[in-house]
Parts: structure tokens; sequence; C-alpha cells
């Protein structure tokens, strides 16, 4: 190889971008991404369209101990992706109740809030069941799911 | 985007190097399908409730007329929901205690009025209680349970659940 062309392979190496950040950050940011839509599918049935509500209180830290109970628009139960019947629901607060009470003693109900999600068109005959079942295994707290207009209007 | 990190020279003492572009391509395609199919939701938030105690005597059968309730029997404001008329044209009927409002606008207004009158009180604000028919929409719900709590209620309850023994 002759010296300049030397030269020349020496200079086009000097100016060689490096990629590694850039692929770093774009790995970084697609596992976020996919993260976070598993996450949130997990608890939050996604299929459901909340109300408006003006006095909806967004919570920065969610209470890490809080049951979510989703009622979808076909008025299912649905915890965690699995649907529940009546009398599943029942079973599984009562033992969310005695796993609560094991954990937290006497003070258990102020401690486990329960948050409804509710389809914005549901029934309150559905609801009902749902609240019914809580006051059954004792839950007190229960905070109902609605959009905060904060962060859009209402488009009706 | 089609960037080659290949060294070039096929010489000796060259160092075989892998080529980044197709997997930057791919890469960037995820990033750009995860972008475009994320839903941007309007923020979530919550409207605090609590379930009626043993103690107190709320209503444990279903009712189907709101209005055969005796209001003196919670103690409480009770605030009745109802629909009137036929399912797709049905009408929001509410009440507070016995008395009809206009519409679920209004309700702030009055019940901050109610609220008013208990400032004063030793026995301390009263509940308010939301009292639905089975066909009252969970959307009527919230703006009820929603004008409550802006009327600075502190503690709002439901009528005709089932109370829960200990």
């Amino acid at each position: 190889m002759s010296s300049i062309a030397l030269q020349a392979k020496r200079a086009e190496e000097k100016f060689g971008i490096n990629m590694t950040p850039m692929i770093d950050v774009t790995f970084q940011l697609i596992i976020f991404f996919m993260v976070v839509a598993t996450m949130s599918r997990l608890e939050l049935e996604a299929n459901l369209k909340l109300p408006f509500a003006d006095m909806a209180i967004i919570e920065e830290t969610p209470d890490a101990n809080r049951l979510v109970i989703n009622v979808d628009k076909d008025e299912k139960i649905i915890i965690y992706g699995k649907t529940y019947t009546d009398v599943e629901l029942e079973n599984h607060l009562k033992q969310e109740a005695a796993r609560a009470k094991q954990r937290f003693g006497d003070d258990w109900r102020n401690m486990t809030p329960v948050l409804i999600r509710c389809d914005q068109d549901i029934r309150w005959s559905a609801l009902r069941i749902v609240l019914d079942k809580l006051n059954a295994a004792r839950f007190y707290r229960v905070q109902m799911g609605a959009y905060s207009p904060e962060s859009e209007r209402k488009p009706d | 985007m089609a960037m080659t990190l290949r060294k070039p020279g096929s010489g000796t003492g060259e160092t075989p190097e892998l080529n980044l572009t197709p997997m930057i391509d791919v890469v960037f395609q995820l990033l750009s399908f995860f972008l475009v199919t994320a839903r941007f939701l309007p923020s979530e938030g919550i409207l605090q409730t609590q379930m009626p105690e043993p103690t107190k005597a709320t209503a444990a059968k279903p009712v189907e007329n709101p209005e055969d309730i005796e209001v003196q029997e919670f103690e409480d404001v009770v605030v009745h929901l109802r629909m009137d008329g036929d399912t797709d044209s049905a009408i929001l009927r509410i009440k507070i205690n016995s008395t009809a409002v206009d519409s679920i606008a209004s309700l702030y207004p009055r019940l901050a009025r109610i609220r008013n009158l208990f400032k004063d009180s030793s026995k301390g604000p009263p509940r308010c209680v939301i009292n639905c028919a089975d066909d009252v929409r969970y959307k009527d719900l919230v703006k009820a349970i929603s004008a409550a709590q802006q009327a600075e209620f502190p503690n709002i309850s439901f009528a005709n659940v089932r109370v829960g023994s200990e």
C-alpha cells in the first residue's frame, strides 16, 4: 500500500462515527415502551372509556396496596386481565381481605383502598354487584376511576 | 439510513467488524412502531368514597323507587338519581332529599348551600349518600360524586348497597 493511500485510510478511521451510545439509547427506549405497555395492560384494563369528573384527583404515587377492579362496557368484571363471575369476585375479595388483615392488622381497611374503573355507560346495577361484594368482604375505602379534565376536555 | 461501519480495505492485519446497519434499521423500525401505536390517554384520577358502615341504617335491599327511602332514617344528605323515560331517550332526574334539582350542573351549588348550613354544627357535616336507580349510568353517578366532593362533603357513600357484617 502506498503512503498516500495509507494516510487516506487513517483519516477516514479518525472521523468515523461511534454508533454505540445511540444503539444503547435506542434499546433503552424500546425496553421502556415494552415494559410500560405490559405493566399498564396487566393492571388497568385498556378497553374502557372512563367518564370525566371535575374533581378527579390525579395521584402521583398510587397506593401500593390498592386493588383494582375493572368493569368493562359489557359489564364484565375484570381483575388483572381475568374475568370474574359474581361468586368468584366475592371469594377473591375475601381472600384479599384476609391477606390484608394478616399484613396490616386491625387497620387493614384504611390501608387497602380499592379502585373501581368502570366504563362510562355501565349501569348502577352492575356497579352495585361489585360494591355489594366489597362490602361483604368489609372493604371500606373505595376510589372511583375517572379522567381528570386537567389533561383533556370532555368531547361531548 | 444505510450507514456502514465496515472499515475499507482487505489487506492483512485488518480485523473483521460487525456491520451494524441492518440492526439499527430494525431497531428504528421497532421504535417507530411503538411510538405510533402508543395510545395517549388523558390522565386518570380518582374520586374518594366510603362504603356504608354496618351501624348506619342504609337500605339493605335494592330500592325500586328511590323516593320511598326515609331521609330521616339516614340523617344524611341523600342525592337521588333515577332515569325517566325510555332507555334511548331517558332523562336523568335528580333530587336532594325530597327536593328536585333541574340538572346535574345545579347539583354542586345546591349541595354547597346545604353543606354551609352544617358549617357550625357540633355534630359535624353530614354524610352525602348517593342513591341510584338500577338504570343510572356510571358517568352520571361520577358527576354526582364529583359535585358532592366539590361541595366539601367529607364522607360520600352509597345507599342500597348490601351492608357487610363483621
